[in-house]
């Protein structure tokens, strides 16, 4: 009798375990996105929870956490229970909390990173009118223009702090220049506004998604973007890189995946090799190139690296050029 | 204008069985999560975009509509019935729209509602289809000074819902003024008023405020009334045999349809303002060319109309400036604006040229989801006036769980529940010393795009502020904005003296009992 | 009716608290950053804000103060009984009382505990105290409610709201 129980237990036990193992994930699974329903964070998220989806057979569920500036998200994709059952995005916000002193979870060695999905180019786009009369026609002349008038020429960002703030930072440090960055709180389509008006701004560093109705209609024109190569498609294709005109700057802002830290290794490969499935789902791939998001995949360990070159580097120096006083 | 094509995108949308079944859906689906408080447009219109991944454009953007315009409307009924709106862009309502329903005609605040929000809609639509150039022109023209002048002017409108004493609505306004800094500062990043607390670094939340200040401050002070055996109970006498107002009705409320929803088409075309400014606009300048003033705020059927067709006028004015321009309105444009993206769209001037079927069809799209809005809306008025028949003492509570959940799924945080609660308190206190509510609403509103406006603009001229004399349209906003304060002022006074003679009246035909 | 049971008194002392709290907030606003560089400072906007609501209080202030010192007319809307806000008098106020201390708690409950239980007991508690004693009513309409808005926010909306003790429950409509 007892040897029978002895045995029945056993084999409950075994079948439980290996169920666990084996069987991960049995459950739904949530995606904490630290920026609001219907952004270009939330949605990009969305559109690979669906090929996740695909990979893993179960539902995941987006849970927006939002407020203090993707702050509240981000640590509660640290504070999360590491079964493997919550992940989050990661955005570039995050490596400016440490010198912002805004967050407990100040540094990358908090989280532990998936992959990165998508990065973005910034680009030094200007009033095509202004341009015209002071006679810049290249990011040579801008630059020299800029030299020309140190502070004057005024540039948008959209908020206090944000990447495209910051992105101006980099590209004064990197061009040896002076402008005037201006904020904008309602988000980057105000300030790419004023700038194709011409009043208050002479210019934007947002991403080329973000200014392209205006270029294309011919307000505003693209001297140099921030990236290795130039976009491939029919309304990108013509603007030029900064490296090609002798700048080297690279800057973009990411979007990228997280889990807590102590997620079992296991569940953790098993996740990583879903998301390395489903960044290639035809789907998802028609969707970023329609909404302008260019995908830019990292394994987990050079996403790790690239996340620590950005938080002790790039960021705290461009933030420190681009004014940005802790 | 292209006649011939602008008729067929109409019999294309319109005989289309799909898109009419889209825009049901997205009809029922705002209203629905409109009348919810906490539960807003925005939020649907983003849950559902990737489910119009596999459906063609037009379809996928009538569902859209659909949630947008039955959200408008659908902010207003938990407005009127329960003190909370819906929606941001519903706070107006309940200036009027409640004290109807306390007077036992909820059912004719809803159809008034109903048909205003109609009304404006398709004013708006109408205005988007023959005006979209000249409006996008304008909207452009809208930066930092032009916004600065804006946001005072529609401050300007406090004096005129302040109620009897003007010092007191001042004071509610500059507290809200205050409380909108709570936060970053939107310019630097610099903490302010922060006390420790992290989720405060992006200040009190708007909507669980709102709930807070209306809904929450409603139970407590309604439990403190059936306690105490002051609650009536509201018996649905009201016979509701006509879901759509009647004729004499619409008579009296016309002229605050059209200027509503002029009002409303205008101010949401401008980017950075939609419905939530141009209820309180459209409310105020009605109440101040009103012959009545003094039977605004007492539940009049002019105060729900003015409102409501401003904020469904907003629906069109905000498209203007995504289709002609490519820049979104207010949050459910800049959700659609990437519905149109990832159909390979990109909305803007270009859009005029290569997709001019497409835009045709978007304008059909609206007004057909207005018209499922009013059906679906005339279906529902007979339900929801029911809501005010259950029993109080079942209500207040639903209503609190309800609203604490509102408050919570804007960001999931729990800290805005508190939020929530804190302003609930706030707003029962308010109300005990009789100093007005909607005040604050505004400035909570107007408080950050004026602060951010001014410090920007001072900031692009190197300190000169007085450059805003160069800039016409902004002055004009000024001058309206100041005659308005006058205006509303000695409105006031007149207000306060009738009702002063109405008193002495009364008391003297109580004197004269002996 | 004694001067200070008029709401013109109660004005008097709301205007003084109000004056206290603007005063408070001032010398907060002295401690914000200052940024060399910029035109308007972080603290500026807020400080402008304090001295209009400072201003407006001190004209309550005044008004209040003249009215009581010259005495009102009996129409005049100031010359009412004002509202009462002692718990210990009135019992409207104790159960207000009683129901914001509630809410506190169902807040700091909520993350621990779950919406649907929190919710269903504060429900049940609140309906008990405003005079409904039909428990056969009550404790279905109070669990009921709470669940069915969890119901539509996860499934319909995809919101996911803290379950606490009832987590078991979402994994069974995953399930499902």
């Amino acid at each position: 009798m007892k040897k029978t129980f002895l045995v029945v237990m056993l084999l409950v036990l075994v079948l439980c375990a290996s169920a666990a193992m084996a069987e991960y994930p049995e459950k739904s699974l949530t995606a904490i996105c630290p920026w609001g329903a219907g952004g270009g964070t939330d949605s990009c998220l969305r559109a690979f929870c669906q090929a996740l989806e695909k990979q893993l057979g179960q539902t995941i569920i987006v849970d927006n956490k939002t407020g203090a500036g993707g702050v509240t998200g981000h640590e509660a994709i640290a504070d999360a229970d590491p079964d493997g059952y919550t992940f989050g995005m990661i955005t570039f916000e995050f490596v400016t909390y440490k010198a912002l002193d805004v967050s407990d979870y100040k540094s990358y060695v908090n989280y532990d990173p998936l992959c990165r999905l998508n990065a973005d180019p910034a680009g030094i786009t200007v009033n095509k009118a202004w341009a015209e009369k002071n006679g810049i026609k290249n990011l040579a002349d801008f630059i020299a223009y800029c030299k020309a008038h140190p502070g004057e020429v005024r540039m948008g960002g959209s908020s206090a702090n944000s990447v495209w703030h910051i992105a101006g930072g980099y590209f004064m440090n990197v061009a040896g220049v002076e402008l005037k960055m201006v904020t904008y709180p309602d988000g980057a389509a105000s300030a790419v506004q004023a700038a194709a008006q011409g009043v208050d701004i002479e210019g934007v560093t947002v991403s080329l998604a973000e200014a392209r109705s205006f270029i294309e209609s011919g307000n505003l024109i693209c001297l140099g973007l921030m990236a290795e190569e130039r976009i491939n498609n029919k309304v990108f294709g013509s603007i030029p890189t900064c490296k090609e005109q002798g700048i080297n700057a690279f800057y973009s802002t990411w979007r990228g995946l997280g889990l807590p830290n102590g997620v079992d290794n296991a569940i953790r490969t098993k996740l990583a090799d879903a998301c390395r499935a489903a960044v290639k789902d035809p789907d998802f791939v028609q969707y970023m190139t329609n909404a302008g998001l260019g995908i830019a995949y990292l394994e987990a360990a050079d996403f790790k690296a690239f996340l620590e070159q950005q938080e002790e580097r790039d960021v705290p120096a461009a933030m420190k050029a681009a004014g940005i006083e802790i | 204008m292209n006649w011939s094509l602008l008729f067929e995108s109409y019999a294309n949308v319109f005989t289309s069985i799909q898109v009419i079944g889209m825009a049901f859906l997205g009809s029922l689906g705002g209203i629905l999560l409109g009348a919810v408080p906490g539960m807003t447009a925005t939020m649907g219109v983003a849950l559902l975009i990737p489910f119009s991944f596999g459906m063609d454009l037009i379809p996928s953007i009538a569902l859209l509509l659909g949630i947008y315009c039955g959200g408008m409307y659908g902010g207003s009924i938990s407005a009127i019935l329960i003190h909370a709106p819906g929606t941001p862009s519903a706070a107006a309502t309940l200036l009027d729209g409640y004290p109807m329903c306390q007077k036992g005609q909820a059912g004719r605040a809803l159809s008034i509602a109903m048909f205003a929000s109609f009304c404006g809609g398709v004013l708006g639509a109408l205005v988007m289809t023959f005006l979209s150039p000249m409006v996008a022109k304008m909207a452009m023209k809208f930066t930092s000074a032009e916004m600065l002048m804006l946001a005072f002017f529609g401050l300007s409108v406090i004096v005129s819902i302040s109620g009897k004493s003007i010092a007191k609505g001042l004071i509610s306004a500059f507290f809200g003024l205050l409380l909108a800094t709570v936060g970053q500062d939107p310019t630097y990043g610099a903490k302010r008023f922060i006390f420790g607390f992290r989720p405060l670094l992006s200040g009190f939340s708007f909507i669980p405020t709102l709930i807070g200040l209306f809904a929450i401050a409603e139970v407590i002070a309604g439990v403190e009334r059936i306690i105490n055996g002051e609650e009536k109970q509201q018996k649905s006498e009201e016979k509701i045999t006509n879901v759509l107002p009647d004729f004499s009705t619409i008579k009296k409320i016309w002229p605050n349809i059209i200027s509503g929803g002029l009002i409303g088409t205008l101010i949401g075309a401008i980017p950075g303002a939609g419905g939530d400014i141009a209820v309180f606009v459209s409310y105020g300048f009605n109440k101040s060319s009103s012959k009545h003033p003094e039977l605004w705020g007492t539940g009049i059927p002019n105060g729900v109309a003015a409102t409501e067709s401003a904020n469904n006028g907003c629906s069109g004015g905000a498209m203007i400036p995504l289709l002609s321009l490519g820049v979104p309105g207010d949050a459910v444009t800049a959700v659609l604006l990437g519905a149109f993206i990832m159909k390979g769209i990109q909305p803007g001037p270009m859009m005029y040229v290569n997709e001019l079927p497409t835009v045709y069809r978007v304008f059909a799209a609206l007004m057909l989801a207005n018209l499922t809005m009013l059906i679906v809306g005339c279906a529902g008025v007979r339900f929801f006036a029911k809501i005010v028949s259950l029993d109080k003492k079942m209500l207040y509570p639903i209503i609190l769980v309800v609203s604490l959940l509102g408050a919570f799924s804007i960001n999931k945080n729990v800290f805005d529940v508190g939020v929530c609660v804190l302003f609930g308190v706030i707003g029962y206190l308010m109300n005990k010393f009789e100093f007005p509510l909607s005040p604050i609403l505004l400035a909570l509103i107007l408080g950050p795009m004026c602060e951010q406006n001014f410090v920007r603009f001072v900031d692009v001229n190197n300190g000169n502020f007085w450059e805003i004399l160069h800039r016409p349209i902004a002055v004009g906003f000024f001058l309206v904005s100041v005659a308005t304060i006058l205006f509303s002022i000695y409105n006031q006074q007149k207000i306060n003296k009738k009702e002063s003679e109405n008193r002495k009246k009364a008391n003297g035909e109580v004197s004269r009992i002996p | 009716m004694k001067k200070t049971q008029t709401k013109a008194f109660t004005n008097l002392i709301c205007s003084i608290i109000l004056l206290i709290f603007e005063i408070w907030a001032y010398t907060e606003t002295m401690d914000f950053k200052v940024h060399k560089r910029a035109f308007v400072q972080p603290a500026t906007f807020p400080q402008i804000m304090i001295c209009g609501m400072a201003i407006f209080t001190v004209i309550l202030f005044l008004q209040s103060c003249i009215k009581l010192t010259r005495g009102m007319k009996p129409e005049d809307p100031e010359n009412e009984m004002s509202a009462s806000i002692n718990p210990f008098t009135n019992r409207g106020v104790a159960a207000a009382l009683f129901v914001i201390i509630l809410c506190i708690l169902y807040t700091l409950l909520f993350d621990k505990l779950g919406y649907v239980l929190v919710s269903a007991c504060v429900s049940v508690i609140i309906m008990w105290l405003i005079g409904k004693r039909d428990l056969k009513v009550i404790i279905p309409v109070s669990i009921l409610v709470p669940l069915i808005m969890w119901f539509i926010f996860y499934k319909l909306l995809t919101v996911n709201i803290p379950m606490g003790v009832f987590q078991p429950l979402r994994d069974l409509v995953d399930k499902i």
